[in-house]
């Protein structure tokens, strides 16, 4: 290939390593696992046995607390999110991306970190449980670890700055004319808020309900550090398949069957959002309807 | 909603992201503060100490597991970047229509699932796990935050600019390096405070990914949580907060995030 040629091709010779890169580290891992988990390598044939292994009530146990945990996980960090949204971007005039970034910072500390700094405050003799005892809230030690109150509130502290930034852009993609309009027109506070404030942030309501949904699903960490073991949760099985049992093809299975069921879970999440979208227009597609018929 | 500025909502907004900014912010607070006091992990005020942060710098096991973080992001960060811009920039000329398909699936999935395939890939290779390994699963991470971040950002750019400098007998390469690249800079620079922070943040693709030689410091940490006495995990701990509360404000005062957030 002549320089001249390989000056012409740039563009694509430029965008290869990229993809290559993708290719190689995201598609082929992705494929090796979905291969494995049907082949059995001692018969040499397809197989679902590793599927069928997983068919047990403490494998579907992990991944339905998993997915109730991270169902909960999304509805707190909604309650948290969507006014934090909404009054940074309609409340606040000045210093909208400073204060979007003091909300992103604390999740741009390690991980770990995180979860280490409420494992510290919600400890035995941690800082809650001291503060409560001199404000003679309570006598003894606090038993505020080791439970699934601790464990959420471990999630929705990793995971509510990632379902603000969705819903703000949301929110500040609203065209304000809009709502100028409705005003002058009589419109409540209310009900500009109830008819065109909220379906238009339905989009990215349902963009971070996902994003946080499928973030905490393979989460194992926050459980096991803050609520000490007591259920098993799907990450934490696929770690020990994958790690402790050395069993690739249980733990590639066992990790699309938890993929699915979170690809069905955001699926009832998105139908649902589809509903809500469905009511509030067909309300006003209702009226659209009657007047066109005055002519 | 417009025009009203009523006292009750005032107040209500005030009180509601006081709290939420509070809930965010108290744990690191405390830790904070914590690291600085002579008597350690217990809430009596022992009086401030930087002894946790001498123990920390002295430990040569801590400063290897800070410094393996460190060279880890540092790679990941310069890997994604190159990638990300040029192909983004090439796609200009040549974009298929998967092409951009390729890198959503980095976001979407659980971390844990990209996780554990690259270890399956590793291992079915043979290749050894270590610095490489943790690299390139970090450096995949990074390039489906950078690659979304430049394309926006490219779009705006002015398509004249390219095409004047393509008309003047450039070739795509110094039209790259020496247009766009300058052009792109503030977008790449936000990305790679960001690619930076979520290596050094990273935990699912250390955990499965590194070999018995390499330790990040969310491994160190996660280890050490359980059998916690030692007060320089504080240290650390603000230490790598340090990191990131330097590169926000960095980032605030570029006026880089200004442009990146209003185009998410």
């Amino acid at each position: 290939m002549g320089l001249l040629q390989f000056k012409r091709e740039f563009p694509f010779i430029g965008a290869c390593p990229a993809i290559l890169w993708q290719v190689f580290f995201l598609a082929v891992p992705v494929t090796i696992l979905l291969s494995i988990s049907f082949y059995n390598p001692d018969t040499g044939k397809l197989t679902l046995e590793y599927y069928q292994g997983l068919w047990k009530y403490p494998y579907l146990r992990s991944i339905a607390n998993s997915c109730l945990l991270s169902f909960a996980t999304v509805l707190c960090c909604l309650a948290i999110a969507i006014p934090t949204a909404y009054f940074i971007a309609f409340r606040i005039v000045r210093h909208k991306t400073l204060l979007l970034v003091l909300l992103m910072l604390p999740s741009w500390t390690n991980f770990i970190v995180r979860i280490y700094a409420w494992f510290f405050l919600l400890e035995k003799d941690g800082f809650l449980s001291v503060a409560a005892r001199h404000l003679g809230l309570l006598d003894g030690q606090a038993h505020l670890l080791g439970n699934l109150f601790a464990v959420l509130i471990g999630m929705v502290y990793c995971y509510f700055p990632f379902m603000v930034i969705p819903i703000y852009s949301a929110f500040d993609g609203i065209n304000k004319n809009l709502l100028e309009a409705a005003a002058d027109l009589g419109a409540s506070r209310f009900h500009i808020l109830r008819s065109i404030v909220f379906p238009l942030a339905l989009p990215g309501v349902f963009i971070g309900s996902a994003l946080v949904f499928l973030s905490a699903l393979g989460e194992f960490a926050v459980q096991e550090i803050l609520g000490g073991s007591k259920h098993s949760y799907w990450g934490s099985v696929v770690a020990d398949q994958f790690l402790t049992f050395r069993d690739f093809r249980s733990g590639a299975a066992l990790t699309f069957d938890g993929v699915l069921c979170g690809i069905f879970v955001i699926a009832c999440i998105y139908f649902f959002i589809r509903g809500l979208q469905f009511v509030f227009y067909l309300r006003r597609s209702r009226l659209f309807r009657r007047k066109s018929s005055i002519r | 909603m417009v025009g009203e500025r009523s006292t009750f909502s005032r107040i209500t907004a005030a009180l509601f992201l006081s709290f939420t900014y509070l809930f965010a912010y108290i744990p690191i607070v405390i830790l904070i503060a914590v690291s600085f006091n002579a008597s350690g992990l217990s809430f009596s005020w022992g009086g401030f100490s930087l002894k946790w942060y001498q123990k920390l710098f002295s430990s040569s096991e801590m400063v290897g597991v800070l410094w393996s973080s460190l060279v880890i992001a540092v790679f990941s960060t310069l890997l994604s970047l190159a990638l990300g811009f040029f192909v983004v920039v090439a796609s200009k000329w040549w974009h298929p229509k998967w092409l951009f398909f390729l890198f959503y699936p980095s976001v979407v999935l659980p971390e844990i699932v990209i996780a554990v395939g690259l270890l399956s890939l590793f291992v079915m290779i043979g290749a050894p796990l270590g610095y490489n390994s943790i690299i390139a699963g970090h450096t995949l991470i990074g390039l489906g935050f950078v690659v979304p971040m430049i394309r926006s950002r490219f779009s705006e750019l002015d398509p004249v600019l390219t095409e004047a400098s393509l008309d003047l007998g450039a070739s795509y390469f110094q039209t790259f390096m020496y247009v766009l690249l300058p052009l792109l800079a503030p977008t790449l620079l936000a990305a790679a405070f960001i690619v930076f922070t979520l290596s050094l943040d990273d935990f699912f693709i250390a955990f499965f990914c590194s070999g018995p030689s390499v330790e990040t410091v969310s491994l160190y940490i996660y280890s050490q949580v359980r059998s916690l006495a030692d007060p320089s995990i504080n240290a650390l701990s603000v230490v790598l907060f340090a990191f990131s509360a330097l590169f926000a404000f960095l980032l605030v005062r570029t006026k880089v995030m200004d442009r990146v957030v209003s185009n998410d």
